[in-house]
């Protein structure tokens, strides 16, 4: 069942009917189970997976809690000595604890969605030894959010080890944590803290919620249908058979997929941000109006921006503070005495190696994405080893840094750096992604936007003026938005008239102007896949 | 404050609903709406409430092929050509179910041609008869049919699934349909005066000992077609209509036989020298279908069968059907011209 269709709006009325029916004390066994059900009728069996996760993490951050309190229990009354070996004991004994915890989810995940990736790296590597051994391939279906849930479960097992949470003794809000049924396809990513109590208490369905919950929805669904799908036919086209096109057309097909890509993922963030909405939830935001960003860093933050939380909680601060780490730092600090700047850099860059090779790797298993993250890393340490030469210059330049112009020009550096990592993720490998970027600068068939080339690539007229209208209705919602107006709730200020009209167009111009059924193909969601 | 509230709700929802209708309208392609078949399949629901006493129900060979204005010219039977193209033993089915949903027939005459061919059907041929039929318990028992190959039958109810893609080429014509009214002046029938001669041999129905086998698929509904008519107090009638490409001899031995354990009648219409079928000039498609002269001698000589068997009422003085007479002016004057 995708979120996108008919049948996930039925199972979502459905399960607000049961949701309001149910008695108060019970209210998170109906959300519990609708997810699970809405689980068995995307991955069928594959659920057990999840089920494992859930007991996986919900037991060992049990026993992680129960170490913690018989230590306190263990040191009342110690001698001070005595009181610092039963805490290392004690850390020993929770490390292992963690250490498995991350074995057995990383595991599952990494089986299923790498085990190709790996042994056929291994196997390059064995015939370069001329080794005649060979890892057979296997295919594996993907279980449904299995690279959301896996990480939300790892997040709550960790903050139980870094005591920044109690463990929790009520398994099914554990449960209800990682399966909440619009989430689970793909995110946001929530933490225990902030979601699992969210989801677990009852909640008065509102109407004013039904309200602003389904506007979202349906915010969701124009993006995904009206722009994110438009929008496919014409990238498919040309990266389908990327050799046939250069200049303007390359250009065209990159800033699509840019926009596709941003479309397709907030959409279904939206959707799912708004049915969590119609149950009283909200969930964290994962988008905050990426374009607008004047720094790669900035655009980090605003785009994904609970997997960026998640790297930086779990990646960075796990290097960052680790003892091997720690240790180079003082290391470092001592050689590197005079260059203090340098000595900073080189140490805020080796956690950050690790977040970006795993933002790559979290999105596919393949080389490709490796590249990407590394595609971001090379752009921020080149950025953070050179700033004192920018400061330097536009000192030089006297350029007013807080003047709009610059402001503007920042803007569109970064837009054009992000449209270059989209390339990278859009391409079938690294090397097609070189042979896209050069050719993008080939312009000797410049008249191909007059000759009606443009028109020939799976949208015409009609459907370009359809994909113009309704990215510039994005972007003025997105700059309404950075301008700290709350669209919807201006929305709903407005007199009936307007407010209707509103509501009307946009069901009506998904319904029409959606991609879907038999003349279109309409497609899964892109991030679901990861 | 919550009264409020649901009335405003429903009336979302009713208006809603109502541009929901109206699209619907405005989107569906002029084939589905306005081309031979479909005058035929939408035509019907313009005819007075039980005001039809004969049907004829099946594939282009009924609305080519049986001018009810003729035989209501010779007869005063009030009759109507309900067909759609290749339509099937089990979409004519549903399409009698319809039929008896809105009109009570004394007869339906339901072609068999089809009975021999394979099951399978064209979307856009199963789309002229579903898109036009009412809501209502045939059209939603013929969605749910596993014959309907098809994976979107909502699309069946809300027909704009189907065809929301050609907003991108609207008409002015496409909003005219909102005030068209589908009357059947032919009642149902498809004129063409075109004229192709077929060009084989006219002596098709030479006797065999063999016999064909109907469909398997195409007896269990003509099975299914009896029972409802029986239920219903409606005679039915089989008849092959006229032509040389799709009847065999072992096929009018199928049916026959088939007719005969059923006790139905059987209306053999094709090498009835009576009928004076001429294939040199009655088709307009080299023996495939009947133009005009084809389908007026067919018409007259089942207006005939009609007369000498049945005890019909003569409704040309009726009242109630002058406009039948009004119809009948104007398609002779068309057939003329």
């Amino acid at each position: 069942m995708e979120i996108n269709s008919l049948k996930f709006i039925l199972f979502v009325a459905v399960v607000i009917i049961a949701y309001i029916i149910t008695p108060k004390k019970y209210k998170w066994v109906t959300l519990l189970l609708s997810s699970y059900i809405f689980y068995w009728l995307n991955s069928n069996q594959l659920i057990i997976f999840m089920l494992i996760t859930t007991l996986s993490i919900y037991l060992l951050s049990l026993l992680l809690g129960k170490i913690d309190k018989r230590l306190e229990l263990e040191i009342k009354d110690k001698e001070k000595e005595e009181k610092k070996k039963l805490k290392e004991k004690a850390k020993t004994k929770k490390k292992l604890v963690v250490l498995i915890a991350l074995i057995i989810n990383l595991g599952i995940l990494g089986v299923i969605k790498y085990f190709n990736f790996f042994s056929g790296n291994i196997n390059t590597l064995l015939n370069l030894f001329n080794l005649n051994i060979q890892i057979p391939s296997m295919q594996f279906i993907l279980p449904l959010g299995i690279s959301y849930y896996t990480l939300q479960g790892l997040s709550y097992v960790i903050d139980v080890y870094r005591q920044k949470i109690d463990p929790d003794k009520n398994l099914g809000r554990v449960a209800l944590f990682l399966a909440f049924f619009p989430q689970i396809v793909e995110g946001p990513i929530g933490r225990y803290k902030e979601l699992a109590t969210k989801l677990y208490e009852p909640h008065k369905i509102e109407f004013q919620n039904i309200k602003s919950g389904s506007l979202l929805v349906l915010w969701g669904f124009f993006q995904k249908m009206v722009i994110a799908d438009r929008l496919a036919i014409l990238v498919d086209t040309v990266f389908g058979n990327y050799t046939q096109y250069s200049g303007l057309i390359i250009i065209c097909a990159i800033l699509f997929y840019t926009f596709q890509i941003y479309a397709d993922f907030a959409g279904c963030i939206n959707i799912v941000r708004g049915v969590a909405e119609i149950f009283g939830i909200t969930l964290a935001e994962n988008f905050k109006r990426p374009f607008f960003s004047k720094s790669v860093q900035e655009f980090w933050r605003r785009w994904n921006i609970t997997l960026g939380t998640w790297l930086k909680e779990y990646v960075f601060y796990s290097v960052a503070f680790s003892k091997w780490y720690l240790h180079l730092t003082t290391k470092l600090k001592e050689k590197l005495k005079k260059h203090a700047h340098l000595s900073k850099t080189i140490l805020a860059l080796c956690p950050l190696f690790f977040v970006w090779f795993s933002n790559g790797l979290w999105h596919g298993a393949s080389w490709k994405y490796i590249f990407y993250g590394m595609y971001y890393f090379v752009i921020m340490s080149i950025g953070m080893l050179l700033e004192p030469v920018f400061k330097k210059t536009i000192n030089f330049l006297k350029i007013n840094i807080n003047s709009k112009k610059y402001k503007i020009w920042q803007m569109l550096r970064t837009f054009i750096l992000v449209n270059i990592g989209m390339l990278i993720f859009r391409a079938t490998n690294i090397s097609s992604a070189f042979t896209i970027l050069k050719s993008m600068f080939n312009f000797s068939n410049f008249g191909e936007i007059l000759n009606g080339k443009m028109l020939s690539l799976g949208l015409d007229k009609g459907e370009f003026t359809i994909v113009i209208i309704s990215l510039i209705i994005m972007l003025i919602v997105d700059f309404l938005q950075e301008k700290n107006y709350h669209v919807r709730e201006e929305i709903g200020k407005r007199n009936v008239l307007i407010r209707w009209t509103i509501y009307y167009v946009g069901i009506f111009s998904i319904i029409i102007f959606g991609i879907y059924g038999k003349d279109y193909n309409p497609s899964s969601f892109i991030y679901g896949q990861f | 404050m919550k009264y409020i509230r649901i009335v405003s709700v429903a009336l979302f929802i009713i208006i809603g609903l109502i541009l929901l209708y109206i699209l619907n309208i405005i989107l569906l392609p002029e084939w589905v709406t306005n081309e031979g078949a479909t005058l035929s399949t939408r035509g019907i629901y313009e005819e007075e409430k039980n005001s039809l006493d004969v049907v004829f129900v099946g594939s282009s060979n009924i609305y080519n092929g049986i001018s009810p204005l003729e035989i209501w010219e010779e007869t005063g039977i009030p009759s109507y050509s309900y067909g759609s193209p290749e339509q099937k033993i089990w979409l004519s089915y549903y399409a009698i179910k319809e039929v008896l949903a809105y009109q009570k027939p004394k007869i339906i005459m339901l072609d068999v041609n089809e009975a021999f061919s394979n099951d399978y059907l064209e979307e856009d041929n199963i789309r002229k008869l579903l898109d036009n039929m009412k809501f209502g318990k045939a059209k939603l028992e013929a969605i749910n049919d596993k014959m309907l190959n098809y994976d979107s039958e909502l699309s069946y109810i809300f027909p704009i699934i189907r065809y929301h893609t050609r907003w991108n080429s609207l008409t002015k014509k496409d909003f005219q349909r909102l005030f068209l009214d589908y009357k059947s002046t032919y009642k149902g029938y498809v004129l063409s005066k075109q004229v192709t001669p077929f060009e084989g041999n006219t002596n098709y129905l030479e006797y065999t000992e063999k016999t064909d086998q109907i469909q398997e698929v195409s007896k269990k509904y003509l099975d299914k077609i009896v029972e409802l008519c029986q239920e219903k107090g409606t005679e039915l009638i089989l008849i092959d209509m006229p032509s040389p490409h799709s009847w065999t001899y072992p096929r009018h031995k199928a049916i026959s036989d088939y007719a005969e354990s059923k006790e139905v009648e059987f209306l053999e219409l094709n090498c009835v020298d009576e009928i004076g079928i001429d294939w040199s000039k009655d088709t307009p498609d080299g023996g495939w279908h009947l133009n005009v002269n084809g389908a007026s001698k067919v018409s007259k000589y089942i207006a005939k069968y009609l007369q000498e068997n049945y005890n019909l009422t003569d409704y040309r003085e009726n009242p109630n059907y002058s406009e039948w007479n009004n119809d009948l002016e104007k398609y002779l004057k068309d057939k003329e011209n």
